[in-house]
This record gives structure tokens, C-alpha cells and sequence, in this order.
């Protein structure tokens, strides 16, 4: 058994009952000495009786022996008799009850020998007078009568003073056992009341503090309670066969149903649009081995038979044997968030077909500027004086600067629309092979480019190859003033992410002008120093952002830069373009 | 014989014409070149044809007025005696939508024409070397 009361609740109930325990032994224990006491008092007050008795009788018998001798009258001889008889009886009794006390016993025999002595003495007298009175008188006239009388007046008071003290002793005894028996008891029975009123202050405490906890666990149910109904979200549990075993106010106020209609009634995959039924079917089988599922899109039927989309995210539950048992499923209304996305997806067509027009219907006209150009440089050559020649040059350096700004701006766009296909992406090969595509057209230059063994990544390898691209081929534009151009490229990693650096001995840039080194067509640099339209750093920027990763970058004038990107390890990314 | 058109060329802006025509000439390869300026036309052409006589490549702009040089492509690409028309297609753009859906279409080449002239030069002419004189032709 379990015991829930506390220890000094226990303690206590334990010495009230002991204290019980003792007083009913006590109880009885005095019980049996009152009777006791009872008893020799009231044998006491026998023995009194009976020695009273026999003083009585043999003063009867005195009498009656005199009024014999005085009278002769044979009328006092009958009552005689009849106390000597009853005199015998007593002293019989009185003999039984003292037997036992042998002071009393001892004066006991002494008043049998005496009483005997005076019953012979009387017989004597009586037995005289009978012949002759004055010889009767005479014996009377000795005063042995008188004497014997005495003596047995002696032994009764001494008997009857003896008896009486210990009637005294006897009573004043079991009084005073009465006594102690009620002091005795009513302090216990205190000791008792106190204790249990001891023990109800302890069961009272303690029942408050349980009433008070059950009071706060009701008051914390009801909150969580309320949290999970009110929800800006809809809860539910499915069990394994997908039936709604549990569902909050919120999405039973989406559906317009009631919770009896909903709870172990239906199926999921009953509120499910027809063409979502058999993608659920499948879906909750996989999760309820592989114990989640992420972001499924799903469209419900409302009781009104109106439809609206929910995201779904679910955790399983499992017994300790490892069954499954219940869903945790979190639904958001999606109508909203769809609608963006399908603005969103609207928008990004629109922009779609303006960098499709801008790529096909700018590029025209350059080409056309660039390529009059030519050839009038080419069959008018003779016409054109030296003045004449540079401003033609400078027509076509625009027109191929323009070119090249179109194509760099339809590629930064590519880049943010383009879908991301992750994968394990070996990094080491992929700047190895970036590298190798760029150095074949720097044969003429001393360049030292060394790449440790990278650390694999999680995302796009093509946009990761762009991204190496961009980057080395920076870091060798940058570097083409140095005699000797060494570049090294490293990585490092944590638990969360990896950082990748390419770091070059190159121009450098201005630590003060860090935050333009990523922006579009920003330049740290003029052009003639070194050529570029500003986007190459951009598209790296964007493409890592896009991979949930940062780009940042150190650098101090002619000492060289240093270009970090990082990439985080979780495979959680924007879904949505940028 | 030299009215069989080799080269059909369908470009709707006159000065890429121009220049494409000039880049074939300076290597001596449009002498049988027809120009069409739209994918209507192209199509006229073609399935007006003699099916021996049908042009050994066509160089086709995508983005064109009424029909499209995706249109043309399919039109050609789907019908039985025609579709072993080598056709490249010659555009301004990138678009890898474009370039999927051509090469779904049986287009024979893709090219994205560069803004510098050299290099449109050396393109249009390495096309016209390639398919007018290194290729063999079904056709005779």
C-alpha cells in the first residue's frame, strides 16, 4: 500500500493509538484492582459485621443468663439457646473471612477461647440457679462473669479497631486508585485530544497544499488547454489508421465543424480535397516510420464544401516499444501565404519576360552598333583622320562595355530565379576545376593558386561553380599589377557551417568601402585600372544568400584581399526566390 | 543549280541580316542565300518547295513578328519530309527555356549571337563552313 499522508500525520495517529492502547490496559489493569479493592472492603465490613454479631450476641446471652439468674423465669432460658447457636454460626464465618489475617486470627482464637470460657461459665450459672439461686449468686458475686466479659469486650474492640484501620487503609486506597486512575485518564485522554487535534492540523495543511497544487495544476491545464485551442494555428493528433483523435477550437472554426462530428468520427483524408487524398495516403505511411513530415501543402474541404489550402507539419508519437501511436500535426491556414506565392510566382513571369525582352531586344541594337561600327573601321578606314578613328573606338568599347553589362544583369537575374537543386557538392574539385578553366587563359602570368582540401557542401553545384568562378577569377583580376600572384584558398568548418576563404596578394581595396564590394554594379576600382561591371561579387552575394549563407570581405590597399563565404550544414533554405 | 537555295536565312531586323550576310560573304558562302524576313514567309518557302529542293541549313531568329521561329521549327521539325532540314537557330537570346524547348523541337544547333562583331563574324561564318561544306546532307 502507498501512503500519500505525511510522516508526522503517521507519528502522530501512531502514539494516539498507542496512547489508547495503554489507557484501555490501564482501564482494565485498574478495573481489576478497584475489584480488588471492592472486595476487601467489603470483607472488611463482613468481618465488622460479624465480630458486631458476636459482641451483640454474647451481650444477649449476658443478658439473658442474668435475667435467668435474676428471675429463674425458664421464659429466658429458650432465647439463650438460640444465641449460643447463632454465636457459633458467627464466630464460624468470621473464622473463614480473617483465616488469612493473622493478627486478627490470632485474636480470633483468643475470642473463641473466651467466648467458649463464657458460654461454659454461663452454662455453669444457669445450671446452678437451676438448683439454687443463692450459690448462683454467689458464683455471679465472683465477678468471673464480669471479667470474662471484659476480656472479650477487649479482644472484639481490639478486632473491630484493627479491622476498622484496615478499612480505613482499604478505602482510602482504592479511592486514591480512583483517584490516580482519573488523573491518569484525563491526561491521556489530552494527550489523546491534543494529538488529534495535532493530526488534523497536519491533514488539513496538507490537504490545502494538495487542493492548492491541484488548484494551480487545473489553473495550468486550462491555460495550456486554452493555448492549444486558440491557437493561431490548427493542432491536431491522427492515430495510426488516420483517424482525428484529437483537434483544437481553431481548426474545428476553420471547418466550420463541430468537435463531436470531427473526433473519432473522421478520417483525415475525409476533409481532404479528392486530389490530395492519395498523396496524403502515401505520406502518412512514410512519416509514420520516419517520424515527421515538413511543409505538405494540402487543400481541405470545409463543411460548407468551400476549400482552402493548409501547410501541414507533423511529429510522431511513439509507444516505448516503439509503435506508432498519435501524430502531433500543426496546420497553417496557407490561403494567404499562396496567394503571395502566386503573386510572387505572377511577378517573377513579369520580370521573366522583361529580362527576356531586355536580353533579346537591347542586344539587338548593340550588335548593330558594334558591328556598323567595324565595318566602317574596316572599309572606310582611309576616309577617317586620326580624331575620327578614336571616337569610332570609343562607339565600340561603349557599345561591348553595354554588352557585357546586359549579359552580366540577365545573369545576376538568372541567378535569383533559378531553382536550387542541392546536393553534396565536392568543393576541392569544383574550385579546382573553376581554377583550371581561368588559368588557361593567364598562361603569360607567374600566378601560384593553391587550394587546400576544401570540405564538401550542401547546395547547387552549379551555382557553387559560379560562385568559384566569380570569386578566383576576382582574385586574379585583382592581382594581374603583381609580378608574383599567389592565391590560396582554404576552408574551415563548426557544427553549424563551413567558411570558405580565397585570400590574394593583389591591389586590395579600402576597408572603409567594404560595404559596396557586394552591392551591384558597385566598383572599388576605375575602370581603366581594371575592367569589370560590378556585378561578378553580386552574384556571388546572392547566390550564397540563396544557400542561407553569408559573404564578407578583408582587405587593405596593395596588401591584398581576403573573400569569405560560409554555408550553413542544415539543409534549411529559402524556397522562395529572391 | 545555282538557284537552289543553300543558306535560308529568316531574320526579321534588316541590320542583323545585313551583318550575318556579310559574315558569310567574306568567306564565300552566301552565294545561295535567301533572306526571309519573317517566320510566315519561312514557312511559305519551305513547304512550297520541291522536297529536292530544299535548303541545306536554315538559320532561324527566334523572336519574330506574326510566327515565331519556335513555330517554324515545330512546323518544319513535324512534318515528314522535311524535318531533315538541318536548322540552327541564330538568336540574341539566352534563355535556357529557349534553348530546352528547341532542342526538345529537333533543333541541329543553338546559337546565342555575340554583341562583338569578330566574334559574330567568326560564328556565323564557323555555322556556315560547318554545315555547307564539313557536314554530309541527306539531301542531294
Amino acid at each position: 500500500m502507498k501512503l500519500y499522508i505525511q510522516q508526522r500525520v503517521i507519528a502522530g495517529f501512531l502514539l494516539a493509538i498507542a496512547i489508547i492502547s495503554a489507557l484501555a490496559v490501564y482501564s482494565y489493569l485498574n478495573n481489576k484492582r478497584s475489584i480488588r479493592e471492592s472486595f476487601l472492603v467489603s470483607h472488611s465490613n463482613e468481618v465488622l459485621y460479624h465480630i458486631e454479631q458476636v459482641w451483640s450476641i454474647t451481650a444477649n446471652l449476658e443478658s439473658a443468663q442474668r435475667a435467668y439468674t435474676i428471675t429463674g423465669n425458664e421464659v429466658f432460658v429458650q432465647p439463650y439457646k438460640e444465641s449460643s447457636r447463632e454465636v457459633h454460626q458467627h464466630l464460624d464465618d468470621l473464622k473463614s473471612l480473617i483465616a488469612d489475617n493473622a493478627y486478627q486470627y490470632e485474636r480470633f482464637l483468643i475470642l473463641r477461647k473466651l467466648i467458649d470460657e463464657k458460654l461454659l461459665f454461663n452454662q455453669k450459672l444457669l445450671d446452678t440457679r437451676q438448683k439454687n439461686f443463692e450459690e448462683a449468686q454467689t458464683i455471679h458475686a465472683s465477678l468471673e462473669g464480669k471479667t470474662l466479659m471484659d476480656k472479650i469486650y477487649t479482644v472484639i474492640a481490639d478486632m473491630q479497631e484493627h479491622e476498622k484501620m484496615l478499612l480505613r487503609q482499604r478505602t482510602e486506597q482504592r479511592e486514591q486508585g480512583i483517584q490516580n486512575f482519573n488523573w491518569a485518564y484525563v491526561a491521556l485522554l489530552s494527550a489523546t485530544a491534543s494529538l488529534l487535534v495535532f493530526v488534523f492540523i497536519a491533514i488539513n495543511k496538507n490537504l490545502k497544499a494538495r487542493f492548492q497544487a491541484e488548484e494551480s495544476a487545473k489553473e495550468a491545464a486550462s491555460r495550456i488547454q486554452d493555448i492549444y485551442d486558440n491557437a493561431p494555428c490548427g493542432y491536431h493528433s491522427l492515430d495510426a489508421t488516420g483517424m482525428v483523435t484529437e483537434m483544437n477550437k481553431t481548426w474545428l472554426d476553420w471547418l466550420g465543424y463541430d468537435r463531436s462530428e470531427i473526433i473519432n468520427r473522421v478520417r483525415f483524408s475525409d476533409i481532404l480535397a479528392p486530389g490530395n487524398i492519395e498523396l496524403f495516403k502515401s505520406r502518412f505511411e512514410t512519416f509514420k516510420t520516419q517520424g515527421f513530415v515538413r511543409d505538405l501543402e494540402f487543400d481541405i474541404i470545409r463543411k460548407d464544401k468551400t476549400t482552402f489550402p493548409i501547410l501541414l507539419n507533423a511529429t510522431a508519437v511513439y509507444d516505448e516499444n516503439g509503435n506508432f501511436q498519435k501524430s502531433r500535426s500543426m496546420a497553417i491556414d496557407y490561403s494567404q501565404r499562396r496567394e503571395a506565392n502566386l503573386r510572387i510566382m505572377a511577378l517573377n513571369q513579369e520580370l521573366e519576360a522583361f529580362t527576356y525582352s531586355v536580353s533579346h531586344d537591347l542586344r539587338a541594337p548593340l550588335r548593330s552598333i558594334d558591328g556598323y561600327a567595324r565595318i566602317l573601321s574596316e572599309d572606310y578606314m582611309d576616309k577617317f583622320d586620326a580624331e575620327g578613328k578614336r571616337v569610332l573606338n570609343i562607339v565600340v568599347n561603349n557599345a561591348r562595355k553595354m554588352g557585357q553589362l546586359i549579359d552580366d544583369l540577365l545573369e545576376f537575374s538568372r541567378v535569383g530565379r533559378k531553382e536550387i537543386i542541392k546536393g553534396v557538392v565536392d568543393m576541392s574539385k569544383l574550385a579546382q576545376y573553376a581554377s583550371e578553366e581561368l588559368l588557361f587563359n593567364e598562361s603569360g602570368r607567374k600566378i601560384d593558386l593553391k587550394i587546400d582540401t576544401l570540405e564538401v557542401a550542401t547546395g547547387d553545384a552549379h551555382l557553387l561553380r559560379q560562385v568559384w568562378i566569380n570569386t578566383i577569377s576576382n582574385a586574379i583580376k585583382y592581382t594581374s599589377r603583381k609580378e608574383h600572384t599567389l592565391i590560396e584558398i582554404t576552408s574551415q568548418s563548426n557544427a553549424f557551417e563551413t567558411i570558405y576563404c580565397i585570400k590574394d596578394n593583389g591591389a586590395g581595396f579600402d576597408m572603409q568601402y567594404v560595404h559596396k564590394l557586394f552591392g551591384v554594379f558597385q566598383r572599388l576600382h576605375r575602370a581603366q585600372d581594371f575592367q569589370g561591371t560590378g556585378v561578378g561579387l553580386a552574384i556571388v552575394h546572392r547566390i550564397i544568400s540563396r544557400h542561407g549563407g553569408k559573404v564578407w570581405a578583408e582587405g587593405k590597399v596593395d596588401e591584398g584581399a581576403s573573400f569569405y563565404f560560409s554555408l550553413p550544414k542544415s539543409t534549411q533554405t529559402s524556397k522562395l526566390p529572391l | 543549280m545555282n538557284n537552289i537555295v543553300e543558306i535560308l536565312l529568316v531574320e526579321d531586323n534588316p541590320d542583323d541580316a545585313e551583318l550575318t550576310i556579310r559574315a558569310l560573304k567574306k568567306h564565300n558562302l552566301a552565294n545561295n542565300l535567301l533572306h526571309l524576313q519573317d517566320g510566315e514567309e519561312a514557312l511559305d518557302f519551305i513547304f512550297s518547295s520541291e522536297p529536292n529542293s530544299l535548303p541545306k541549313i536554315i538559320l532561324l531568329d527566334i523572336k519574330m513578328p506574326k510566327v515565331d521561329g519556335i513555330e517554324v521549327l515545330r512546323k518544319i521539325k513535324s512534318d515528314e519530309n522535311r524535318r531533315i532540314i538541318p536548322i540552327v537557330v541564330l538568336t540574341s537570346s539566352k534563355e535556357e527555356r529557349d534553348i530546352i524547348e528547341t532542342y526538345k523541337l529537333g533543333v541541329n544547333a543553338y546559337i546565342v549571337k555575340p554583341v562583338e562583331f569578330e566574334k559574330f563574324v567568326s560564328a556565323v561564318s564557323e555555322i556556315g563552313f560547318f554545315w555547307l561544306i564539313l557536314n554530309q546532307p541527306p539531301i542531294k
